[in-house]
């Protein structure tokens, strides 16, 4: 490894050195604030440094890592994330110096944030069998700790059990997967793995592959977890669980979908379109009568990450940079909504109560007594609902673009049904903090930068959707090499 | 002096913004403040659009989202000056009827009811179709909010209802208007959603035929039309007063300016396929307007089936699309704006009053009330079609136009009028007449200024209709013209 490579992993490093740096500290001395600090500085210096390095080109690091744009924009996500999470999570938790510290320790909770971090960003660098099984194992074994956060809570710790065998289970199916191709092709890199005429060995390889990564990505019929798990979680996790893993490994999958060869192409359009449809149709109308928001959350995840691999489809289809820019427009879109969402919930939430704040009934009459507080979310809802002036329109219609432009005209019609249910559930949400209020909502005091940091994500959700030109006219040059 | 004019353009659309932000930020300094900042700035907003009106038609271009060649266009023609005036017209209306009417969350409804207005501005001015669909979906989310916070009892599944109506329909449109766009790309090689430049395109009759429908369904929902009108009565009956008024009087004309705009010479082709279709149902919904406003015993519902009854007839004349019914069609979306409005803010006046729509309720009451009875006859005569008012004009010149090209459903849609004295009758006689069963107190000053000015609107336009026909004139010439390249 050279210098120079050394180099081009600036921001992993930094990341890495944070890890180091936070046990370091809590094993001197634990002190939440500063763990979150230096949480945050990591991550901010991470930050700076993918940015002043943005790839505009493809470089291999190793035979593990590459380093290219696709990746570059999905570890900018990850980074806005995980940022979002650190400075979500001290609210959530409490401080001695407000006397209101949660019983639980509180500085691991920013190392194992770290980890996933650490893990999402190498997830969506590797080029090798070996690097997305370790990068993958890392993400999901350090986000299976958080979403056992409080030892409290029973729904908490049966969630995790689920994540944790069900992943297990999805995980051992992936390597499987990888075995065979390896056991046809012989090569471990990605790129090379795909024999030209597939074999049936090498074609189950690959479905066994996609069907390990549908699983974390929770499309239809992989979904049965997912309700479960979001629920029990604590509200911080949650968010990381849907942001998080769902970027990185759509990440990989659509890079995968890339290298699929023509003569396997009608059979893969054929089984994705499938998923695609049953997961927008199923998520969308199972989500119509929860009274739990983040049960809700769960099945809207099902049916957007449905809409995204809309767009992994049409991938195989036309070869545009359409696509990958209408895939990453969606995405972030639905990050923002979902990190704006998942942020009020936590500000009005403990980890030590049994139970976070996220029931219909409790949010009833927001608007009245935290109007900003209660904006952002209907913002946030507005956006997964794709009303104009907000920035999931604007995937909406990249998405829309892109589906009428393959002429698919089932996945438009299933696109269409789909956000006619989504509508209903949305706007009951929605609806719910405008009603009268009934009780005394308590907000998290003080918490002024994460206040500030989720204002000025609420302003880029506004922003981008009223000005989509800001970033869809550069998205080309961002993700495309050259 | 061009540059100056763009850019007053565009405030008709940012300063209602504007304006209901300091609305809401003065009533919560100072209670009642926002009732006066509101009227100010529709009165200034209104004394605007007449000044650009005055200059001539005035067009802005700004580049907006380059990869997908959408620009922030706008145009303010003959028609769009109409329907602006109207807009504001109606909006410093809706100020006035929800004076007192308001008692919770003042601030928030005048940002609201200024945010719709912006909305609906939009929906009339823009002349690139994502804009146009930007807006025409904004203008639901104050709508909705104004029918779900300020409504009457059943207001939840009233906004729900209405929200998921147009909302779905809308989608449709949406896809029609992306594959419009790419449509644009094969023939020419680039992507284009603006309005004029999508007029050249040549299209496979089959492929058209499924645009116009993509495009009609949404705005049939709008307008509403038999069969997907189930949204109106309950959106109208639960809105309250100030939504009503916008709701019949400015967003049921948004479907069928969006019909003049787009449908109508984008797709002449399919259009004159599909109109007999199309006419069907207009007359259609005109019998089924008209029969069930008679049986309905809710004064807003009443007027509300009426209002389904009366866009029937503006289906008929745009889908016969003869010259004289064209002008009845403009004349109607004016007349009606104004008087089913009107009827509104009489009901919104009733209720205060008495708490309730009930007619079986009220009766007599023209006994305690003269000035109100009087003045809801004249509303009433309005609606009905009485020669010398607005109404009277519509539903005359569409009958006239329509007869040379659809005999047989001119002559069905003819009986909607004697419905609609029928019903009309039939709501005052009940709520006016009889033995007095309610005392109530007659109209004080505000609303007699404002119910005066609707009757003196009324009687105007009725007697005066070609300042609306010379407003509309290049329009209709345009639309004309392609009919002719069709149908020579």
């Amino acid at each position: 490894m050279s210098m120079q490579e050394l180099w081009l992993l600036l921001p992993v490093l930094i990341v890495s050195a944070g890890i180091l740096l936070v046990m370091l500290q809590t094993s001197w001395q634990r002190n939440s604030v500063i763990a979150q600090g230096l949480t945050v500085l990591t991550l901010v210096l991470a930050l700076a440094a993918l940015i002043w390095q943005y790839p505009n080109d493809i470089k291999s690091i190793t035979l593990l890592f590459e380093y290219e744009p696709i990746g570059g924009f999905f570890s900018l996500l990850i980074l806005m994330v995980c940022i979002s999470v650190a400075l979500l999570q001290g609210p959530y938790m409490g401080s001695s110096y407000q006397g209101n510290a949660s019983k639980e320790v509180a500085e691991e909770f920013y190392m194992l944030l770290l980890l996933s971090c650490l893990g999402g960003m190498l997830l969506v660098m590797s080029r090798h069998v070996g690097s997305v099984i370790l990068s993958i194992e890392l993400m999901s074994l350090a986000m299976l700790a958080m979403l056992a956060y409080n030892r409290e809570r029973k729904a908490s710790l049966e969630g995790a059990m689920k994540y944790l065998l069900l992943s297990g289970a999805a995980t051992s199916v992936l390597l499987m997967g990888f075995a065979l191709l390896y056991a046809t092709s012989g090569q471990l890199l990605l790129v090379d793995m795909l024999p030209s005429p597939m074999g049936l060995l090498a074609k189950s390889g690959f479905v066994l592959l996609l069907a390990g990564l549908a699983f974390k990505l929770s499309l239809v019929p992989l979904h049965f977890w997912t309700p479960d798990v979001y629920q029990g979680a604590p509200v911080n996790s949650t968010l990381l669980l849907t942001t998080l893993s769902k970027a990185a490994v759509f990440a990989l999958f659509i890079k995968l979908i890339l290298l699929v060869p023509a003569d396997f192409e009608a059979d893969m359009v054929r089984m994705l379109s499938w998923m695609a449809i049953a997961s927008m149709l199923l998520g969308n109308w199972l989500a119509l009568q929860q009274q739990s928001i983040k049960r809700l959350m769960a099945y809207s995840a099902i049916a957007h990450m449905g809409y995204v691999l809309v767009a992994g489809i049409i991938a195989m289809g036309i070869d545009d940079s359409l696509v990958l820019e209408g895939a990453s427009y969606y995405l972030l879109a639905y990050l923002v909504a979902s990190i704006l969402i998942f942020a009020v919930l936590s500000l009005l939430s403990k980890l030590d109560d049994p139970q976070d704040v996220d029931q219909l009934p409790q949010l009833q009459g927001l608007f009245w007594q935290h109007p900003w507080l209660a904006s952002i979310m209907t913002l946030g809802f507005l956006s997964l609902a794709g009303m104009p002036i907000t920035i999931g329109f604007i995937g909406k219609f990249y998405v829309l673009t892109l589906a009428v432009k393959l002429s698919a005209w089932w996945l438009i019609a299933a696109m269409l049904v789909g956000s006619a249910v989504g509508l209903y559930y949305y706007l009951r949400v929605i609806f719910t903090l405008f009603a009268p209020a009934q009780s005394e909502i308590h907000l998290a005091p003080g918490a002024y930068i994460t206040k500030i940091w989720i204002g000025i994500i609420a302003a880029g959700l506004l922003l981008l959707g009223i000005l989509p030109g800001l970033l869809g006219d550069q998205l080309r040059s961002i993700l495309m090499v050259g | 002096m061009v540059v100056v004019n763009m850019q007053l353009l565009s405030l008709l659309i940012f300063l209602p913004l504007l304006c209901g932000a300091l609305a809401w930020f003065a009533e919560n300094k100072l209670r009642g403040s926002g009732n006066w900042v509101s009227l100010f700035s529709l009165t200034g907003l209104l004394l605007l659009s007449l000044y650009l009106g005055s200059l001539g038609d005035s067009s802005l271009s700004w580049h907006w989202f380059a990869r997908f060649n959408i620009h922030f266009a706008l145009l303010l023609d003959g028609l769009a000056l109409l329907m602006v005036v109207l807009t504001l017209a109606l909006a410093i209306l809706a100020v006035a009827v929800s004076w007192h009417e308001i008692e919770q969350h003042r601030g928030f409804f005048h940002f609201n009811l200024l945010f719709s207005v912006a909305g609906i501005m939009g929906v009339f001015l823009a002349t690139d179709l994502f804009l146009f669909f930007v807006f025409w979906e904004v203008m639901l989310i104050p709508m909705t909010a104004l029918i779900l916070i300020w409504g009457h009892e059943k207001r939840r599944y009233a906004a729900i209802k209405f929200f998921i109506f147009t909302q779905a329909s809308s989608l449709l449109m949406l896809v029609a208007i992306i594959a419009l766009a790419l449509e644009h790309q094969t023939q020419t090689g680039f992507l284009s959603f603006s309005l004029a430049e999508l007029q050249i395109l040549a299209f496979a009759p089959k492929t058209e035929y499924w645009f116009m429908l993509g495009f009609f369904v949404a705005f049939a929902v709008k307008l509403p039309m038999v069969p997907l009108h189930s949204w109106l009565p309950d959106a109208h009956t639960q809105a309250p007063t100030a939504g009503s008024v916008l709701l019949a009087g400015i967003l049921l004309k948004t479907g069928a300016y969006g019909l003049i705009r787009i449908v109508l010479p984008l797709f002449p082709n399919a259009t004159m396929e599909f109109a007999p279709i199309a006419v069907t149902l207009g007359v259609l919904s005109i019998i089924y307007g008209a029969l069930m406003a008679y049986s309905q015993t809710d004064f807003k519902r009443l007027v509300a089936y009426s209002s389904i009854s009366h866009m029937g007839f503006v289906l008929l004349a745009l889908f016969s699309w003869h010259e004289v019914a064209l002008q009845g069609a403009i004349l109607t979306i004016v007349a009606h704006g104004i008087s089913s409005a009107a009827l509104f803010s009489m009901a919104g006046m009733i209720q205060h009053r008495i708490h309730s729509r009930e007619l079986l309720s009220m009766g007599g009451m023209w006994a305690s009330a003269p000035k109100m009875a009087t003045i809801t006859l004249i509303f009433v005569m309005a609606g009905i079609g009485m020669p010398g008012m607005a109404n009277f004009n519509g539903e005359l010149f569409t009958l006239l136009g329509s007869y040379h090209v659809f005999p047989t459903h001119t002559i069905i849609a003819a009986l909607g009028i004697i419905g609609s004295a029928v019903y009309g009758l039939h709501l005052f006689q009940r709520a006016f007449q009889g033995p007095a069963n309610i005392d109530i107190t007659d109209l004080h000053m505000r609303e007699l200024v404002y119910s005066s000015l609707l009757v003196v609107a009324l009687f105007y336009l009725g007697l005066q209709p070609h300042i609306i026909l010379d407003l509309s004139a290049d329009t209709l010439s345009s639309l004309l013209s392609i009919a002719k390249e069709v149908k020579p």
